[in-house]
């Protein structure tokens, strides 16, 4: 039975269509990959499972629920999370209490203290532990991810968005990066990866989806959709003469 | 980076919470007892720093959840009046309805709270100061004139304590607003209005219900702004007028503003920085325009307003951000990039 369901969902912004009938199953404990090209409608997608936004129609289910018409805070207490494209920390907070809100208020409501506690441990699982009484101002960029990493597991999902949790990094920033998501995945997090380094979508990635003009084009084992005559025309061919 | 994560240990300590609380008690007392010993004038003056800083704590309990209000004054005149009410209409003891009457502030604040916690940024601020002329028309309106004697205005009777009570009175409900910040601050509660104030969008996605607290921090902000509108009429005024709304005057919104952003946004000690540094001398400048036989002028607001354009350039937390920044560089010899709070 799969985790996440989205089906038919379409989300206009005035004359744009920025989802057009998207489909999207994520199954329990899968690691899906989302490419596309730029506006296709990846990061509406995320936020309209995330209650952003409502979508004009169509229908999300997570965990058997419909969560179409359902506020933000009640789909995280159901176990939904996701990172941001560009880090989102919340800048007055230290670091330590960045995560530790998101105990507080995410599927569990935790005082302070005990929250508090469950952050330092995931502050030790994603190596961030040193920086905990700092502000996120101060962190870099491979910081910042993982802060939102643990900020996700704080509350308890058990799916998490990752939209472009490589970009702005390389070399060993990005090995950690994609070390601590192996971890999750492994620990038995579903996660849904945006992505736009294609190298590592198919290194990591059980399934592949790939999303056109606000549409599945495709969705596919990484061989699968690396055959695809559809993707590569539209969208891997270009892609794959630039790595 | 080790010395930023020992000053950071330091600075979680709850013992520093303690040591805040007794310095503004301690600031509050010798506010009290020089102006108690200097004379019945600087008494009066150091009444209205308690009130105003009531006041300017109800602002920036909203400002720090993200939330600018243009038109406090609403609430701020509804204690007054609901005390000059209940007072006088209904015979109640006015040391009850001292407490009594901000109930309505708070009811007003729930409202304007449920509605404005579904606008965004500057919406809030044009909402909120939309509301003030509303107020304004209802108490010089002929149906309610019964209560609020029109644009006449309402004289309160004496407050039933001995003058000499006023002031510590009205500090003690000064360091009991400041408690109750405080402790919103530093509880759970606290954190979800923090994480409201930098990203709600953020907030809400790690499971904060924005509209909810949102809504009430309006309540409370309500209540705080309406006793000291109460007790600008029980301690101060002794005479409740229409214009307390804010409008045509629209003063009375705005001296909060300036005492919580010159003081010092996000902290309830800078906020009575600013109201003890600014409050003597926006009365002084009344006194003195009024000696001169100038009426109708504010210099104060347009003083104010340039030191606030000088002050944010400096120092965007206020004067106690600038102060805290200034001692956590000296500690950590790293020009302070992390942050005041």
């Amino acid at each position: 039975m799969s985790l996440l369901d989205v089906s038919g969902v379409t989300k206009r912004f005035g004359g744009l269509t920025a989802l057009n009938g998207m489909d999207l199953s994520v199954g329990k404990g899968e690691l899906v990959g989302i490419i596309g090209p730029n506006g296709a409608g990846k990061t509406t997608l995320v936020n309209v499972v995330m209650g952003v936004y409502y979508p004009d129609s169509g229908r999300i289910a997570f965990d058997g629920h419909d969560i179409t018409k359902m506020p933000p805070h009640r789909r995280a207490k159901m176990g939904l999370s996701r990172t941001y494209q560009v880090p989102r920390p919340f800048n007055d907070l230290k670091v330590i209490d960045n995560v530790a809100v998101a105990a507080m208020y995410g599927s569990k409501d935790l005082p302070v203290e005990e929250a508090r506690g469950i952050a330092r441990d995931l502050l030790e699982h994603v190596r961030l532990a040193e920086r905990e009484y700092d502000y996120p101002t101060s962190l870099s960029v491979v910081d910042l991810r993982k802060l939102e990493l643990a900020r996700a597991l704080a509350q308890g999902a058990r799916m998490v968005f990752l939209d472009e949790v490589s970009a702005g990094l390389v070399g060993e920033d990005l090995k950690e990066v994609l070390s601590v998501v192996k971890k999750l995945h492994e620990g038995g997090l579903t996660i849904a990866m945006i992505e736009h380094v294609m190298k590592v979508i198919f290194n990591l990635a059980e399934r592949i989806v790939v999303v056109m003009n606000g549409q599945k084009l495709a969705d596919g084992k990484p061989s699968e959709i690396s055959s695809d005559a559809r993707v590569v025309e539209s969208y891997l061919g270009r892609r794959r003469a630039e790595i | 980076m080790s010395m930023n994560a020992d000053i950071g240990k330091r600075l979680k300590l709850p013992g520093s919470m303690y040591i805040k609380a007794v310095a503004v008690a301690v600031a509050l007392a010798i506010i009290t007892a020089i102006s108690t010993m200097w004379g019945s004038y600087p008494t009066l003056v150091a009444i209205t720093i308690m009130v105003f800083y009531v006041y300017s704590l109800s602002w920036s309990l909203l400002a720090d959840t993200g939330m600018v209000s243009l038109g406090q004054a609403l609430f701020f005149a509804l204690g007054s009046y609901a005390y000059g009410i209940f007072v006088i209409s209904y015979g109640m003891n006015p040391l009850v309805a001292i407490f009594a009457g901000p109930v309505l502030g708070a009811l007003a604040g729930l409202v304007v709270g449920f509605i404005s916690s579904r606008l965004r940024d500057w919406y809030v601020g044009i909402f909120t100061f939309a509301l003030t002329p509303a107020g304004y028309a209802l108490a010089v309106s002929s149906q309610l004139s019964p209560w609020t004697a029109g644009a006449v205005g309402l004289a309160v009777p004496r407050f039933p304590l001995p003058s000499t009570a006023w002031l510590p009175f009205s500090a003690a409900l000064a360091f009991a607003a400041y408690i109750v910040i405080m402790l919103i601050q530093n509880r759970r509660i606290g954190f979800a209005l923090s994480a409201i104030n930098d990203d709600e969008t953020a907030a809400g996605t790690v499971g904060i219900n924005t509209r909810f607290y949102k809504t009430i921090v309006f309540g409370i902000s309500g209540y705080l702004a309406a006793l000291a509108g109460a007790m600008f009429v029980a301690l101060y005024t002794s005479y409740i007028a229409p214009d307390y709304f804010g409008y045509p005057d629209i003063s009375y919104s705005v001296w909060p503003v300036f005492y919580s952003m010159i003081g010092g946004m996000g902290s309830p000690e800078g906020v009575l920085l600013g109201t003890v540094l600014l409050d003597p001398v926006e009365t002084a400048i009344r006194s003195w325009l009024s000696s001169i036989s100038v009426t109708g002028g504010n210099l104060a607001l347009v003083i104010f307003g340039l030191l606030l354009v000088i002050v944010l350039l400096k120092a965007p937390k206020g004067i106690y951000g600038y102060i805290v920044r200034y001692i956590e560089s000296r500690r950590t010899k790293n020009g302070g990039r992390n942050g005041t709070r």
